[in-house]
């Protein structure tokens, strides 16, 4: 009965992962280039477009940090402080304690 | 030399978060960014995604207080699953195929690690981060993208694992749908967000339909890497300490044969 139940589950979620790659195989003619072309962000191409076409456009930030390399900087900065953080925590739960 | 090392590790964090907000302050132009970008929502409909999430955040805050009293060495989990939301939702992944980027979302990892409500909150928290510094979504729609992200996100992703252990899924499988599903889910309620806020005198069900199949090429894939990551990460811990996450969710941690035997 455990048995049947498992491979059901299992059958479930690889039937959605075989409708997904066929979805994204067969949508992909569909994905809406932005203004800046090819490997835009979702947010651009689609949330930016739809708000745009229903009269609604995205305002400068609280903090702007989009502005020439300075929004590599603090993205080079973010990564490096939260892959430090996650490492120092991996190693303390898991490496040491393992 | 734990607490040597956690000391070292304030100060330096301390000290480069204060530089870096200030050199922050120095600068300010129009930018158009990931999740939903600072304006697009009305204000009505802004503040009603705001008394959602506060909701769920003022939960999750108590939920916090209570688990890190009875779960000892529950901060550490914490960090680390903060880190690693705040780090998966930044991370614009390109899709072949599709010519497009997205982002992971992270919740539904952060929700089997510390739990559903406490995710919410380690996901508003990243998400706070990045409208403040890195021009990702924005304050006045925080608590939209707070329901979208951090907590559909989370109590989806949680709910397929749970669901799945229940049926008995190995392990890694329950993990896979999790991240599968909590990132679909989210990338669902983001398009339900967008709708219900800019659908006007149209349809709601037409335009989220139209945003959800703009949203699909991309998101479809990303789903399943978010599924792949999720599995392989939960499997590691749950191999190397299994008692730190069965103090999270005791019943889904059960031992199995499949996976105490290493074939999860």
């Amino acid at each position: 009965m455990k048995g049947s139940a498992r491979i059901i589950a299992t059958g479930i979620v690889v039937v959605f992962v075989v409708l997904a790659v066929w979805g994204w195989l067969a949508l992909s003619q569909r994905v809406p280039e932005g203004a800046e072309g090819p490997w835009g962000g979702v947010d651009v191409t689609v949330i930016e477009q739809y708000a745009i076409d229903a009269g609604r456009e995205a305002r400068e930030p609280f903090i702007n940090t989009d502005q020439g390399d300075l929004l590599l900087f603090v993205f080079a900065l973010g990564g490096a402080m939260g892959g430090f953080v996650a490492g120092y925590y991996w190693r303390r739960l898991i490496a040491e304690k393992a | 030399m734990l607490n040597k090392g956690a000391h070292w590790f304030r100060t330096y964090i301390a000290l480069a978060l204060v530089l870096v907000v200030g050199l922050l302050f120095l600068y300010p132009t129009p930018v158009y960014a990931m999740h939903i970008a600072e304006g697009i929502l009305p204000a009505n409909w802004a503040a009603m995604w705001y008394v959602i999430a506060v909701i769920f955040l003022v939960i999750g805050m108590r939920v916090i207080r209570r688990k890190t009293r009875e779960v000892r060495g529950l901060m550490p989990l914490l960090g680390l699953a903060g880190a690693a939301i705040f780090l998966i939702s930044v991370f614009p992944v390109p899709v072949p195929v599709s010519g497009s980027c997205s982002h992971p979302c992270g919740t539904p990892l952060g929700a089997i690690l510390v739990g559903p409500f406490i995710s919410t909150v380690l996901g508003a928290l990243a998400l706070l981060i990045q409208a403040l510094f890195l021009a990702h979504g924005g304050i006045s729609t925080w608590g939209g993208n707070i329901v979208s992200m951090a907590l559909v996100g989370s109590f989806v992703g949680f709910g397929a694992f749970v669901l799945l252990r229940r049926f008995n899924a190995p392990i890694f499988m329950a993990a896979f749908a999790a991240g599968l599903f909590g990132d679909w889910a989210t990338y669902a309620t983001t398009s339900f967000v967008l709708a219900s806020a800019l659908h006007g005198s149209g349809s709601l069900w037409g335009m989220f339909g139209a945003i959800t199949i703009a949203f699909a090429p991309t998101q479809l894939p990303l789903g399943i890497l978010e599924g792949l990551f999720t599995g392989g990460v939960v499997t590691l811990v749950y191999r190397r300490r299994p008692e730190l996450l069965s103090q999270i969710i005791p019943k889904a941690f059960k031992p199995m044969p499949s996976a105490t035997k290493g074939g999860s």
